[in-house]
C-alpha cells in the first residue's frame, strides 16, 4: 500500500516525531508506515486522515489497484 | 526533507541478549542439578528452572508494545523465534539418533534463553532495517 505521508508532513513542516506525537505513536511506526513497510490498522489510518483533512483514498492507494484492473 | 535518524535503543538491546545468554546459562544448570543423584541438588535444580520461567516470564513483560506497530513486531518475532527453537529442538533430536554427532544435547531449559536471543535479534534486525531503508528478507510479515 502506497501512502503520501511524507509530503503532506513535509507541507505542514512536522518531523516524524512531531507526527508520531499527534497520533499517539512512536516515530519507528511513522517510519515504517512512510516507507510502506507497514500498513497502519484503520483506526490509524482514520487518525491519520483526520489530521491531514483528507480522505483515507487521498492518503493511502493501493499499489495493487492497477495491476487487479488490467486482470 | 531531512531524514530523522531513528533511535534503535543499541544498550537496550545488548540488555535482552545479555539476559537471554543468561538464561540459556541458567537451564544448563538447572540441567546439570535436576540429574544430580541427591534429592537436595534436585530440588536445587528444581528451584533454577523456576528462576528460568520467571525469567523468561519477565522478559517477554519487557518487550515494547506502546503502539501497533511494536505489537507487530512483537507478535511477529515471537511466532519465528518459535518456530526457530521448535526447529533446533527437532535437529538436534535427529542428530542424536542419528549419532552424527557425539557432542551433549543442549537441555531443553536452555530454550527459553534461546527463544530471547533469537526475539530480541529479529526486532533489531528489523528495527534497523527500518531505520535505514533497507529492505529485509521477512520485513513483509509486519504488514496485515
Amino acid at each position: 500500500m502506497d501512502n503520501i505521508i511524507r509530503i503532506l508532513r513535509a507541507e505542514k513542516g512536522w518531523s516524524q516525531a512531531a507526527l508520531a506525537e499527534k497520533l499517539a505513536v512512536s516515530r519507528q511506526s511513522v517510519n515504517a508506515i512512510e516507507t510502506g513497510k507497514y500498513d497502519p490498522s484503520l483506526p490509524l489510518a482514520f487518525a491519520i486522515a483526520r489530521l491531514f483533512g483528507r480522505s483515507i483514498e487521498d492518503i493511502f492507494q493501493d499499489s495493487e489497484a492497477p495491476a487487479k484492473a488490467a486482470d | 526533507m531531512k531524514e530523522e535518524k531513528q533511535t534503535l535503543h543499541w544498550g537496550i538491546y545488548f540488555a535482552r541478549t545479555v539476559a537471554g545468554i543468561g538464561l540459556a546459562t541458567l537451564g544448563v544448570f538447572a540441567a546439570k542439578l535436576l540429574q544430580a543423584e541427591t534429592t537436595g541438588m534436585q530440588w536445587g535444580g528444581l528451584g533454577m528452572l523456576a528462576g528460568v520461567i520467571t525469567g523468561f516470564a519477565f522478559m517477554l513483560a519487557r518487550y515494547p508494545r506502546v503502539d501497533e506497530f511494536d505489537r507487530a513486531i512483537d507478535r511477529v518475532t515471537s511466532v519465528h523465534a518459535g518456530l526457530a527453537v521448535m526447529f533446533l529442538l527437532m535437529a538436534q533430536e535427529l542428530f542424536a539418533q542419528m549419532n552424527w554427532f557425539g557432542a551433549e544435547h543442549l537441555p531443553i531449559y536452555t530454550m527459553p534463553g534461546f527463544f530471547i536471543l533469537l526475539k530480541t535479534l529479529e526486532a533489531q534486525l528489523f528495527r534497523a532495517a527500518l531505520a535505514e531503508g533497507t529492505n529485509l528478507p521477512g520485513l513483509g510479515t509486519l504488514r496485515a
